[in-house]
């Protein structure tokens, strides 16, 4: 039950705080109005119509009639990476595009101005323009999914406004932007490199594993730019997740990074996120031999687990993903997105993966917290089988110190067994390899073996490679710090409501005039009435 | 804290520091009442002035209609309720004084401007400098109304109006006030005013299946309307459409439509049309003289016509409206 503990709070958290925000967020609210005369030259004159949906009529002095049309006129709720968004389509009297404008979103700044090219590619398309992916529209790179959304919306609208206002009926064929047989090929490449990345474990193969590696940083990284992401969990929890026939590359990446983890545990982590294999990469280049001692390194793998349930717990409440974006080093680094504060934080955990083995998946990857929650059930685990000679050179070889035996009550160096803490234990096989009895392997069952380590005892020195690796984990904390603050937005709740006792104490003359102020009205003195005593 | 009571409707709002009339966009600022709207339009377009429905005036021509936000009254079939029903701050509003009304007008060849889509009367000092500001520059000024006002501020308008279309919604208290939450007598009194003062009146009167549609409604309607207004008073008969708050009900049948049309026609009204149903004969207007077609139309398009300077060109007979 204990080790089920932290699982089951996460599932608490991911349930409850989702359906409370779900809740929230389905209570209607009224939007602001497409204000046309901002974006329009002066003297335009618009009209609001609401037959046969509502969009916005308006004439500019001069030139033609333009017809504004929003995704929420029409019911359309194109998603976003960040959620869902609206967006608005300016068409003039022959359905032609003269303008796709996102109107409400939840995206970052940098990913926004990614989608300006993108919508670029709108404008003047005709009222026949097939208007899809890979056919006259190029997607956003490496931003598919909302590139689909947007793209499949901008169609919507015009073909509605095209065969419900103009008269003009839908000609064109349905669409599948993702064939069946791409889908297939994706799918089933995710499984191969998964399979054998498995067998690499279960024979000791070295090369197999950097082969898996190679393909992992290709297919996941550069070519899909897929990874498993706190985003995709806290989606779920917002029930934002997408369907698989828009997006199969989602639910690709969540069912090879869950899926696995509760059979053989943090698989995942150790041979396909594209990330931990380029930390692994560099830092097997340069191979600092720094060992920091089990006290200080293993609170300091806490911290992950402290951030997933802190993050999940922000991003629920904010009703968005916004603030977990960007804190995710490879989100920048493959998607080429992300605010200039997350890619120093993406630079600075690259460096410190030269000089610490996987440091970002060792102390501060929510996704490495969530897998390792997940690998405490896991089937099978790297356990001593029968031959074992109480060496410890396994213990000594973890390059992530999961084989660290437990904790010693009395402080004293003494036997301890030997155990994998399967939330640690990121499967590379150092152990497996180093064993001079062969003897270790991915089993159900295993013997106890003792290993004499010896335990720090006192206060002690801290040497240099410690104080640099605290130093790189306060650092990386701080910037996290403002990765995450520069996201987090006021929650809606606290804003649109007025706060009661300000509003006793406001008088309704002030209320008015601000509520003009904001609107830009000017009120002008009336005629007929009276002042009443 | 200073109370004011605005006596523009029938309604008398009295307004405390701070609050809004039933309108909403009129209120007490300072001890003073204001309106909120004046040159804030949020709906401004060149219509043909079949539109209104005015078919007595220069027909064919082009109508630069505008409106505000707000409405005094709160009918439940309201096709404009994204703006009648909204404060000002809810509606996209553009800057858009009297003067600008009136070069607009010019600037897209309008020989009127129309107080249209809400109600005129909820932004009645708006009304009044842009209609007598273009009075002044030849221009005509078309009230599109329920007729919900009191009568002083209305006789203060009427010099500058060269003609109104009133709805008129029903011909009982009660139909008033459970339809759009006001009263009959204002808006009569407001007709015979307008009458009285000059104003070219066009009447409308929408039809809602088992609201306003049964012989009795109908015939006190024209029966009023012949008695007090005369004979030669256009009357449009609309056709009503599932909106905002009426969406269970279904579109006005055609027969009944046909039906009113008729009955009006026997009852003695020279000039009675269907309206908001393009091809129905009920389009055109009829020479209560020789019963020719003199002007031919489908919806608010002006196919042919047969009236030189407002007579009948084969009896002679003289038309009520203003045709140059």
């Amino acid at each position: 039950m204990r080790k089920a503990l932290p699982l089951i709070l996460f599932a608490l958290l991911l349930t409850i705080g989702g359906l409370l925000r779900q809740h929230h967020d389905s209570t209607p609210k009224d939007r602001a109005p497409f204000s046309c005369e901002s974006s329009l030259p002066s003297g335009t004159l618009c009209e609001r119509r609401t037959d046969p949906f509502p969009h916005i009529a308006a004439s500019p002095p001069q030139g033609e009639t333009v017809y504004l049309v929003t995704a929420q006129d029409l019911d359309l709720q194109p998603r976003g990476y960040g959620g869902p968004m609206d967006i608005g389509v300016v068409l003039n009297g022959e359905a032609r595009i003269k303008d796709v404008r996102i109107i409400r979103h939840q995206e970052s700044p940098s990913y926004l101005k990614s989608m300006e090219a993108f919508l670029h590619q709108f404008m003047g398309k005709g009222p026949t323009a097939p208007l899809e992916l890979k056919t006259d529209i190029d997607a956003i790179t490496r931003a598919t999914v909302s590139s689909e959304a947007v793209t499949l919306a901008v169609r919507q609208i015009r073909d509605r406004f095209r065969r419900e206002l103009l008269g003009i009926p839908s000609s064109l064929p349905k669409h599948n932007p993702t064939t069946p047989v791409e889908k297939i090929l994706l799918f089933s490449t995710g499984i191969l490199l998964l399979i054998s990345g498995t067998l690499a474990i279960i024979h000791r193969n070295v090369t197999l594993r950097w082969i898996t590696m190679a393909g992992g940083f290709l297919f996941f990284g550069l070519m899909t730019a897929s990874m498993l992401s706190i985003v995709q969990i806290i989606h779920i929890g917002l029930g934002n997740s997408p369907s698989p026939s828009v997006n199969i590359l989602w639910w690709l990446t969540l069912v090879i990074g869950i899926v696995p983890t509760l059979l053989l545990g943090r698989i995942y982590c150790g041979t396909l996120c594209p990330f931990g294999i380029l930390q692994e990469a560099l830092h097997k280049m340069v191979q600092h031999p720094e060992k920091i001692p089990p006290s200080t390194y293993r609170g300091a793998q806490r911290t992950k687990v402290l951030l997933l349930f802190g993050l999940t717990a922000l991003c629920l409440w904010q009703g968005s993903s916004l603030p977990a974006e960007g804190m995710e080093p490879f989100v920048p680094l493959f998607t080429g997105t992300g605010t200039r504060i997350a890619w120093a934080f993406m630079v600075m955990m690259i460096i410190a993966s030269i000089f610490y083995y996987r440091f970002f998946c060792a102390h501060l990857c929510p996704v490495g917290a969530m897998t390792g929650l997940l690998s405490r059930f896991s089937l099978f685990r790297i356990k001593p089988q029968k031959g074992c000679s109480s060496c410890g050179q396994c213990v000594a070889a973890c390059p992530v110190q999961a084989m660290a035996p437990g904790r010693s009550s009395d402080g004293t160096d003494r036997p301890l067994e030997v155990v994998v803490d399967p939330a640690e234990c990121l499967l590379c096989g150092k152990c497996l390899t180093i064993c001079p009895e062969q003897c270790l392997r991915l089993s159900r069952t295993g013997i106890v073996v003792q290993a004499h380590i010896p335990k720090e005892t006192g206060r002690r020195q801290r040497d240099a490679a410690e104080r640099i690796f605290i130093a790189f984990l306060l650092g990386a904390l701080l910037l996290l710090g403002g990765v995450v603050g520069s996201r987090i937005a006021e929650p809606p709740f606290l804003t649109t409501a007025q706060d009661p006792a300000s509003a006793a104490n406001d008088p309704a003359g002030q209320r008015l005039k601000e509520t003009l102020a904001a609107a830009g009205l000017s009120p002008h003195e009336a005629r007929y009435w009276r002042e009443t005593p | 804290m200073r109370t004011v009571t605005c006596d523009l409707c029938p309604r008398h709002c009295r307004l405390k520091e701070g609050e809004r009339g039933d309108c909403r966009v009129r209120a007490n600022i300072d001890g003073k009442l204001y309106s909120l709207v004046y040159g804030k339009a949020c709906a401004a377009h060149v219509d043909p002035i079949e539109k209104k429905p005015v078919f007595h005036v220069l027909p064919g021509s082009s109508s630069f209609s505008i409106a505000t936000a707000g409405c005094n009254l709160h009918c439940l079939y309201c096709q404009n309720w994204q703006i009648s029903q909204r404060p000002p701050e809810e509606t996209p509003n553009i800057d858009l004084p009297p003067a600008s009304v009136v070069e607009n007008a010019r600037r897209y060849d309008c020989r009127s401007i129309a107080y249209t889509y809400t109600d005129p009367i909820v932004f009645y000092e708006y009304t009044l400098d842009t209609s007598r500001l273009a009075k002044d520059q030849g221009l005509l000024n078309i009230l599109v109304t329920a007729g919900y006002i009191e009568q002083e501020p209305l006789k203060a308008l009427c010099p500058f109006i060269t003609a109104a279309n009133v709805d008129l919604k029903g011909m009982s208290d009660d139909f008033y006030r459970r339809m759009s939450q006001g009263t009959l007598t204002p808006v009569l009194e407001a007709i015979l005013t307008m009458k009285r003062m000059g104003v070219h009146v066009e009447i409308t009167n929408l039809l809602v299946p088992t609201w306003n549609d049964t012989d009795k409604d109908i015939l006190a309607l024209i029966r009023w309307i012949k008695e007090h207004c005369g004979s030669d008073t256009p009357l449009h008969f609309s056709r009503f459409w599932p909106t905002h708050e009426l969406q269970n009900l279904p579109p006005t049948p055609e027969e009944t439509l046909t039906h009113a049309w008729e009955l009006a026609r026997a009852e003695g009204l020279s000039f009675v049309y269907a309206g908001n149903m393009p091809g129905h004969p009920g389009n055109n207007t009829f020479c209560p003289g020789c019963g020719k077609i003199l002007i031919r139309r489908r919806g608010y398009q002006i196919l042919s016509s047969n009236l030189a300077e407002g007579t009948c060109d084969a009896c002679g007979s003289r038309i009520p409206g203003i045709w140059k």
